[in-house]
């Protein structure tokens, strides 16, 4: 009964998602075609390219044809995984990203896990005693945390930990003269991705911190709490094992509904810390004028978004049953 | 009783409001270089220094206030304006405009904002008046969201009945009667979305999209960004001005919120 009810809000979700993702794709048409000038100049990217390439283009998207036609061209090229050619980088667009992707990956990744694991610990720490002191510093990060450009708060790691101190590098994924081997390699790839982490991780570390705080202070006056209490339960087994469960769904869900956050934060980042990942490859594409390769990481950030979005949802539900 | 931090951030609020209209009167030309190039603050006649083209720091700063203010405040009308003709539209029509228009608001709360926007002006071309709109016509959802709420639970609330018996016609009664009770949560959002508009602006300039012609703060901690080892202070005045700022606007939407709801949540 209970897996065939999940079973149902998993196709429901996924009925929902699709067109989601359906209108994200028209959507990025719709910018290509409204842009001033030739789309066709945004199907190859600002370039000198041969004209038998450029009518090439033209012939493939259908731009000679009318409007629905392109649209389904488009959507049609776009769902085979095509999404183009970028003539800047001599390379097809998706390679181009999954080429870029491990990177992203390994920062956002990292910052994700660490602001989840600190931010749920200090929200429950803090939710212990209101107003004591650790809440109030708590409080004050959430704030700072929601204030400061991450990009800037990059600048300053740098400029602390890297000028000033000397301890950390402030560029790149690895030291320039290549990756050694085995742990020296790795020691070095983790020392490069301290300060991007860390700058990154600032704004998510506050929200996590806020929202695991008030979930948890809302769960602490239940009933069950009391009860737990009355029945001598240990405060680490009423905090963790009875008053965190509780807290978990608003805390997973806000995890995830901001991925999308992350991934455009990565995106500032990357380019203040020089990562090689799929944010630097934007601003990159950005002053190159190289469209197909900004168009393709705009559809993959957003297919993501709703991506991440959908398994939140399935989450949340299977975390939380009393979701319709 | 108010508390102190919000009359702090009143006051640096107050203090941008004033910069960015004097600024002509009290800062030198914040687009004329000199000879003086990468001086250090509290050099005699530059106090917070100067650029790598020999502009003055103090007075990039405060002209600075012009852009993130006009995009912040600009940007938070139009979002508040759009998000509550969705959302009254959706929750007093329901049916299939409702479930329409919410699958819209839905499209675009999904859609990234920073690389959208970052894409749209990279294709339309930088411009003030660009990077309005774009920002405008992401910062609406949550406002309709939360406005649909309050509008469908309030459609068939006593007094609004008593309007309609009493011969109102339906425009009339969504303005008059039902949307000055949502008026205090779009006022509260449309705090925190200058807020979210300001660094959003501030993450376009730094990506060097911002308009070509204003100084601005994030464009201003772009260039900082090859002087770091050398010129400190480039990157640190205008970050610390978007701090306080934004600090300034979050503090005072929740106050706001703190102040308007009975019940003393948070959002």
């Amino acid at each position: 009964m209970r897996a065939a009810a999940l079973g149902w809000f998993v196709l429901r979700r996924l009925l929902h998602a699709v067109p989601l993702l359906f209108c994200v794709v028209v959507l990025n048409y719709a910018l290509i075609a409204s842009t001033p000038g030739d789309p066709v100049t945004v199907l190859v990217g600002d370039f000198p390219a041969p004209a038998e390439y450029k009518t090439q283009v033209r012939h493939d998207y259908g731009l000679d044809q009318p409007i629905p036609v392109q649209v389904a061209r488009y959507v049609t090229r776009v769902l085979h995984g095509d999404l183009g050619y970028s003539f800047a980088n001599r390379q097809p667009v998706l390679s181009l990203i999954a080429g870029r992707l491990a990177a992203t990956l390994e920062l956002t990744a990292t910052a994700l896990g660490f602001s989840s694991l600190l931010g749920i610990a200090l929200g429950v720490l803090s939710a212990r005693r209101p107003d004591g002191v650790l809440d109030r510093a708590v409080r004050g990060l959430a704030t700072a945390g929601y204030a400061l450009p991450e990009f800037w708060v990059g600048q300053m790691l740098i400029l602390v930990f890297a000028i000033w101190l000397g301890w950390l590098p402030s560029q790149g994924a690895h030291a320039i003269r290549g990756v050694a081997p085995g742990w020296a390699g790795i020691a070095d790839g983790v020392r490069h991705l301290i300060l991007p982490a860390l700058a990154l991780s600032l704004r998510y570390l506050a929200l996590i911190a806020r929202i695991t705080r008030g979930a948890m202070l809302e769960v602490l006056g239940a009933d069950f709490i009391l009860a737990a209490r009355a029945r001598g339960a240990s405060e680490r087994a009423v905090l963790i094992g009875h008053a965190l469960r509780n807290a978990a769904a608003p805390v997973i869900t806000v995890i995830g509904f901001n991925l999308g956050f992350i991934l455009a934060g990565s995106a500032l980042i990357e380019t203040v810390f020089g990562w090689p990942g799929i944010g630097r490859l934007l601003f990159d594409s950005i002053g190159s004028r190289d469209y197909p390769t900004m168009m393709g990481i705009l559809l993959v950030v957003s297919a993501t978004v709703v991506a991440a979005n959908l398994a939140t949802d399935i989450l949340h539900r299977m975390l939380d049953p009393r979701v319709g | 009783m108010i508390p102190i931090s919000v009359f702090i951030a009143g006051g640096w609020l107050t203090l941008t409001v004033l910069a960015a209209v004097f600024a002509p009167l009290v800062a030198m030309d914040p687009y004329a270089g000199g000879p003086d190039a990468l001086l250090p603050p509290l050099s005699p006649a530059h106090w917070l220094g100067t650029d790598d083209l020999g502009r003055d720091i103090f007075a990039e700063t405060l002209f600075g206030t012009r852009v993130s203010l006009t995009v912040g405040v600009t940007t938070a009308i139009a979002g508040a304006v759009i998000g509550v003709a969705v959302g009254a539209a959706a929750g007093w029509l329901g049916g299939v405009a409702d479930a329409a228009l919410m699958r819209l608001t839905e499209l675009f709360q999904t859609l990234p904002r920073f690389v959208l926007a970052l894409v749209t002006i990279a294709l339309f071309g930088p411009g003030l008046a660009k990077v309005i709109v774009v920002i405008g016509i992401l910062a609406w959802p949550q406002t309709a969201r939360v406005v649909r709420a309050s509008v469908a639970t309030l459609r068939s609330a006593p007094f609004v009945e008593a309007a309609r018996v009493g011969g109102m016609p339906g425009i009339a009664l969504v303005l008059s009667e039902i949307l000055p009770n949502v008026a205090a949560p779009v006022i509260v959002l449309a705090a925190l979305d200058v807020a979210t508009a300001i660094l959003l602006e501030a993450g376009l300039g730094f990506f060097g999209l911002g308009d070509p012609n204003l100084v601005s703060w994030g464009a201003m901690l772009n260039e900082a960004q090859q002087y770091l080892r050398t010129a400190w202070w480039m990157a640190v005045f205008p970050g610390i001005a978007i701090a306080a700022t934004v600090l300034a606007f979050n503090r005072l939407g929740d106050a706001l919120n703190a102040a308007t709801d009975p019940r003393g949540r948070g959002r």
